[in-house]
């Protein structure tokens, strides 16, 4: 799936970057990018909602995590 | 959760003087991270500890068309993918002896839009200062997996698989600045900047199935109270994003066009 896109994406940049060359001054830009993320994720608090307090009590049979 | 660094080519075509389109494919190292929790907050609950280990891999591709409204003001719209695939290693252990072991793995793609004003500000020559701000609309799906050893108080072992599928609407905006410095005998140039993202979360509808050795009243019953403390606790939750960017790109210029970058 990623390389797909990927490919497609590179397709794409291809074809739009030769097309209006004919017609008017075109630039093309590429290189590397990077972003050094940090994430606060959605589901850091999930142990709150999937213990087995909120579901049974005193019985421990459920407990499950995971966004 | 540790920092990871996404990286991936970054391209764009400019023509007809003010129309931009680009595109960035950005792929990540896993953000690891742990949780863990020893309290319960009902008085009557099994006293347990647990903890989890758990990785994230990401990657999202970012395409837009933009347009040059005036000298330092562009507005753009695109295209914006992204996913990530996560993983998670989960241990209970509660006082009455009994425990659990998770193997959770979850799948996630949103597909949506995004609209923006971007702002290009000329500091000296070949140096500018960029800001983007935009907003933007995910549909996401995540397809959910838990593979779960249950050990019972007295020694039994029970396995269960959890299999949910999630579905979001996602709400959300990008702010990014930095500084951009066209290098002209290389015709390159070097930003560096800062980029957030948040988004928040609106829980559209869970589908769940649980296999368990449960009686079937209990199987339901269970299988509904999944899906009321799942779909009640990721609704209305936030993400973020956030850190320095960084890009070397180098420009091509075909017959006609405008020599350096303004």
């Amino acid at each position: 799936m990623k390389r797909r896109i990927f490919f497609l994406f590179l397709v794409s940049c291809f074809l739009l970057s030769s097309a209006p060359a004919a017609v008017y001054a075109v630039d093309i830009s590429f290189g590397p990018a990077l972003w050094c993320s940090w994430w606060d994720p959605f589901f850091k608090d999930d142990l709150r909602y999937t213990y087995n307090t909120e579901i049974f009590p005193s019985t421990g049979i459920l407990n499950l995590t995971f966004p | 959760m540790n920092p990871a660094l996404l990286y991936g080519p970054t391209a764009s075509v400019s023509f007809l003087d003010r129309w931009i389109v680009s595109g960035t494919y950005l792929m990540s190292t896993k953000y690891k991270g742990s949780r863990s929790d020893a309290n319960f907050d009902a008085e009557d609950a099994v006293d347990a500890a647990s903890k989890s280990y758990f990785s994230v891999s990401r990657s999202g591709l970012d395409a837009s068309v933009s347009c040059r409204v005036i000298d330092w003001l562009r507005v753009f719209a695109g295209f914006k993918w992204q996913h990530y695939d996560f993983r998670e290693k989960l241990y209970i252990i509660r006082d009455n002896n009994s425990g659990d072991l998770d193997t959770n793995h979850a799948e996630s793609n949103g597909y949506g839009a995004e609209v923006g004003l971007g702002f290009d500000v000329p500091i000296i020559k070949n140096l500018n200062f960029l800001a983007d701000i935009s907003a933007l609309y995910l549909r996401t799906k995540v397809d959910a997996r838990s593979e779960q050893l249950n050990v019972g108080t007295l020694g039994s072992v029970n396995p269960r698989l959890y299999l949910e599928k999630e579905r979001f609407n996602i709400y959300g905006g990008n702010i990014s600045t930095s500084i951009a410095y066209f290098i002209e005998a290389i015709s390159t140039t070097l930003s560096l900047g800062f980029r957030y993202q948040f988004m928040r979360y609106y829980v559209d509808g869970f589908t769940n199935d649980l296999y368990a050795d449960f009686s079937p009243a209990m199987l339901l019953f269970a299988d509904m109270a999944y899906k009321y403390t799942r779909e009640h606790g990721y609704n209305h939750t936030w993400d973020h994003y956030y850190g320095l960017t960084f890009s070397a790109v180098y420009t091509l210029e075909i017959a006609g066009s405008k020599g350096g970058k303004s």
